[in-house]
């Protein structure tokens, strides 16, 4: 297989509090190659945005630091590059769109000024023909007008209209990446359906991979080849989009499918969800870290930590008893 | 979900079909400012000020100017070319005034582009101008000696001091003290205090800690004894260069560098909550470096607080110019301030002298509020954050 374009190698991500230490990325490697789509999912605070901070180095120093770890992209070392370098890849070669498209946009410029000024950062064109490609990015994203609409402050655009700007503003650059860090979160459902068709499609009319972090389910199902699931800073399972829905192998995964709302299946009963909350990413506990709230731990899930490996399933997972436990077979029991 | 794209109808690169006049920013500046009539009618007021003040020596005469009362006025080429740029530029703004509706303040700008063409055309010896005659000794007493404190009356509308100098000129050419002062302070304190507003706002631990304690050793200073102290030594260092010395210079370079510390410490409360803003991450994101963050997407985001700050400094600059020569610490007299004139009038006034206390005190709190107004109404009509409702 060729090179991926994205290795990520054991990153460790950890802010210092005054209550210690919080490992928010503890341990993650994955490999994402040219043109992938991956979704990375798992609940609040499990580690999904840091991780993408981190592969952009946006973590600051004083507050978080990336402790260990090597992120390979396109064949250089992220975190060896001198911040001038770091620069040219952000926004050049990793494009990242932000989960609130009310607040990514400077208030103080018009949409045109900023899409002009990324172009200009990272393409070595004149000003007018930066505004041109800027025009074409807009009609590209659907902006009705675009030339007009140019000059409009982001005030003037709605929820959805910002959020593709933000989109033809991380695509003008054609980056080989992009991050998207829960994009449609901040959108009405109406709109989260064509964000992100239109995203994945632009994604895929120019070969960018792209990574997905949220913790919609439905939005990971349609339009993800791979799916990483995080839990508590590390990966606890990866697979392919049929394999992880089809046959999870880890009860958080089950787990969290099991509490996803359907519109095709009658609830009689309460939603079912995951018991109980994440656990201290300080103080995470020993062995499994899901072992808390985990309806099959046994002696071992509390003693040892397990890794990610193969199943016989096809997918990566990180349960000491994955390959015991039948989850497909097994009924949810809908929680009090 | 749906496989259908947003709908490719809609997709169109003209400007063809879409319903509102697309409105520029100085359409929002301008239609703000008009509703802040106060701010409006202060910075016509300012522009009055100024305008005379620059203009001071061609409104009034010395003693001995033999051009004085009749006859051409001599101007330097300098100045005659600054006269007819004053006269074109105010005649084209009074011309888009009337054009956008704005009748007051056409009227004002109109003003002024026929007093300076005025000038203009009596400089050439065409016309004469009356001329307010700095002392009012064409006015001997019946003893032939020299009329002093002459009550307000027709040709001397603010009356004359105990040197028998005519209040309305000095008045005239006190402006020019305070305004250099306002403005040098102005200019002086944006750039000191938002220089280290922003550094020690963007960059936490040793930069900000030391900027902001060096900030605080400047705000702790005592302000009026220091000025005092420092305005009394400036006159004697040689190694100043002569401006500094004497006039308003020296005072308004002393007060820009004690004064700048309240902006620093806005400038890097505001800095400290935008540099969080997300759409500074994304500028990160998008390869942006620290100085263009700084400058480009956290600087404009502030400027609303720094333009208001300054121009409260300016207006307090102004009054502590007035408080050093009231106090005989500032400018020396027989240079004209409002201060020192408030200070003679002061003298004088208890024996019911009352005109140059009042005329001095008036124009300097009429410019300090007109100054204040213009903050008010200048940080409304800049934010581009607020929204403005169509009438």
């Amino acid at each position: 297989m060729a090179e991926p374009l994205l290795d990520v190698q054991d990153i460790r991500t950890y802010f210092s509090t005054e209550e210690g230490v919080v490992k928010a990325v503890d341990g993650v490697s994955f490999k994402v190659n040219a043109g992938e789509r991956r979704g990375v999912v798992g609940e609040s605070g499990c580690g999904k945005s840091v991780t993408a901070m981190s592969i952009m180095r946006l973590i600051e120093p004083p507050a978080g630091e990336i402790v260990t770890g090597s992120i390979i992209f396109d064949g250089r070392d992220l975190l060896e590059l001198p911040e001038s370098e770091m620069q040219r890849v952000r926004g050049g070669e990793i494009a990242m769109i932000f989960q609130d498209p009310m607040t990514a946009l400077n208030p103080v410029y018009t949409i045109g000024d900023q899409l002009i000024e990324t172009i200009l950062l990272h393409q070595k064109v004149s000003k007018t023909e930066a505004r041109e490609i800027a025009i074409q990015q807009l009609a590209d994203v659907h902006i009705p007008y675009a030339k007009a609409r140019m000059e409009d402050y982001p005030h003037q655009f709605s929820g959805g209209m910002r959020q593709r700007v933000m989109i033809a503003m991380g695509l003008s650059c054609d980056p080989k990446l992009l991050i998207a860090d829960e994009p449609t979160t901040a959108l009405d459902v109406t709109t989260q359906a064509q964000i992100m068709h239109l995203m994945l499609e632009l994604a895929e009319e120019r070969n960018t991979a792209v990574l997905l972090i949220t913790h919609d389910l439905g939005v990971v199902a349609g339009f993800c080849d791979t799916i990483q699931v995080m839990y508590a800073g590390s990966i606890i399972e990866r697979g392919t989009a049929a394999e992880i829905f089809n046959n999870p192998q880890h009860p958080y995964t089950w787990g969290l499918l099991g509490s996803m709302t359907r519109l095709d299946e009658v609830h009689r009963d309460r939603l079912n969800s995951v018991r109980g909350a994440p656990p201290s990413l300080i103080n995470p506990p020993k062995g499994c870290r899901f072992a808390p709230r985990c309806d099959f731990a046994q002696d071992i899930c509390r003693e040892a930590l397990p890794i990610l490996r193969q199943s016989p399933e096809g997918q990566r997972v990180a349960c000491h008893r994955a390959d015991e436990l039948d989850l497909k077979s097994i009924v949810m029991e809908p929680s009090a | 979900m749906t496989d259908r794209g947003p709908s490719d109808e809609l997709v169109l690169d003209s400007a063809e079909g879409i319903s509102a006049e697309p409105i520029t920013q100085w359409d929002l500046f301008v239609t703000r400012l008009r509703r802040h009539r106060l701010a409006t009618i202060a910075f016509l007021y300012m522009l009055f000020i100024a305008y005379v003040a620059m203009m001071a020596p061609l409104f009034t005469c010395e003693k001995n100017d033999t051009f004085c009362g009749s006859g051409p006025i001599e101007m330097s080429a300098i100045t005659t070319g600054l006269m007819v740029v004053i006269a074109v530029g105010a005649g084209y703004l009074a011309y888009r005034s009337f054009r956008s509706n704005l009748r007051g303040a056409g009227v004002a700008i109109a003003f002024v582009a026929i007093v300076s063409a005025l000038f203009l055309v009596s400089s050439w010896g065409w016309i004469d101008l009356p001329h307010i005659n700095h002392y009012a000794d064409q006015l001997p007493g019946d003893d032939g000696r020299l009329l002093i404190r002459i009550e307000p009356r027709g040709s001397i509308p603010m009356g004359t001091d105990d040197l028998g100098r005519d209040v309305l000129a000095r008045v005239i050419h006190g402006g020019r003290a305070s305004l250099a002062v306002g403005i040098v302070v102005g200019g002086l304190v944006a750039l000191l205090g938002t220089v280290v507003g922003s550094l020690a706002g963007y960059y936490p631990g040793v930069v900000d800690q030391s900027l902001m304690r060096f900030t605080d050793l400047i705000l702790g200073l005592p302000l009026l004894p220091v000025a005092i102290v420092v305005g009394r030594v400036l006159p004697e260092l040689r190694i100043l260069p002569g401006f500094l010395k004497q006039g308003a210079w020296g005072i308004a370079v002393l007060l820009g560098a004690l004064l700048w510390g309240g902006l620093a410490r806005i400038v890097r409360a505001e800095f400290l909550s935008l540099r969080e803003k997300e759409f500074v991450e994304a500028a990160r994101a998008a390869g942006a470096n620290d100085r263009r963050i700084i400058f480009r997407h956290i600087l404009p985001n502030a400027i609303s607080p720094i333009i208001v700050q300054t121009t409260l400094i300016v207006g307090t600059a102004i009054i502590i110019e007035a408080a050093l020569s009231f106090l005989g610490f500032g400018v020396r007299p027989p240079i004209p301030t409002w201060g020192g004139m408030a200070s003679g009038g002061a003298a004088i006034a208890p024996r019911g002298d009352w005109w140059e206390l009042v005329f001095s005190a008036g124009a300097l709190i009429s410019t300090v509020l007109a100054i204040n107004f213009m903050g008010d109404g200048l940080r409304d009509a800049l934010d581009p954050t607020q929204t403005i409702e169509r009438k």
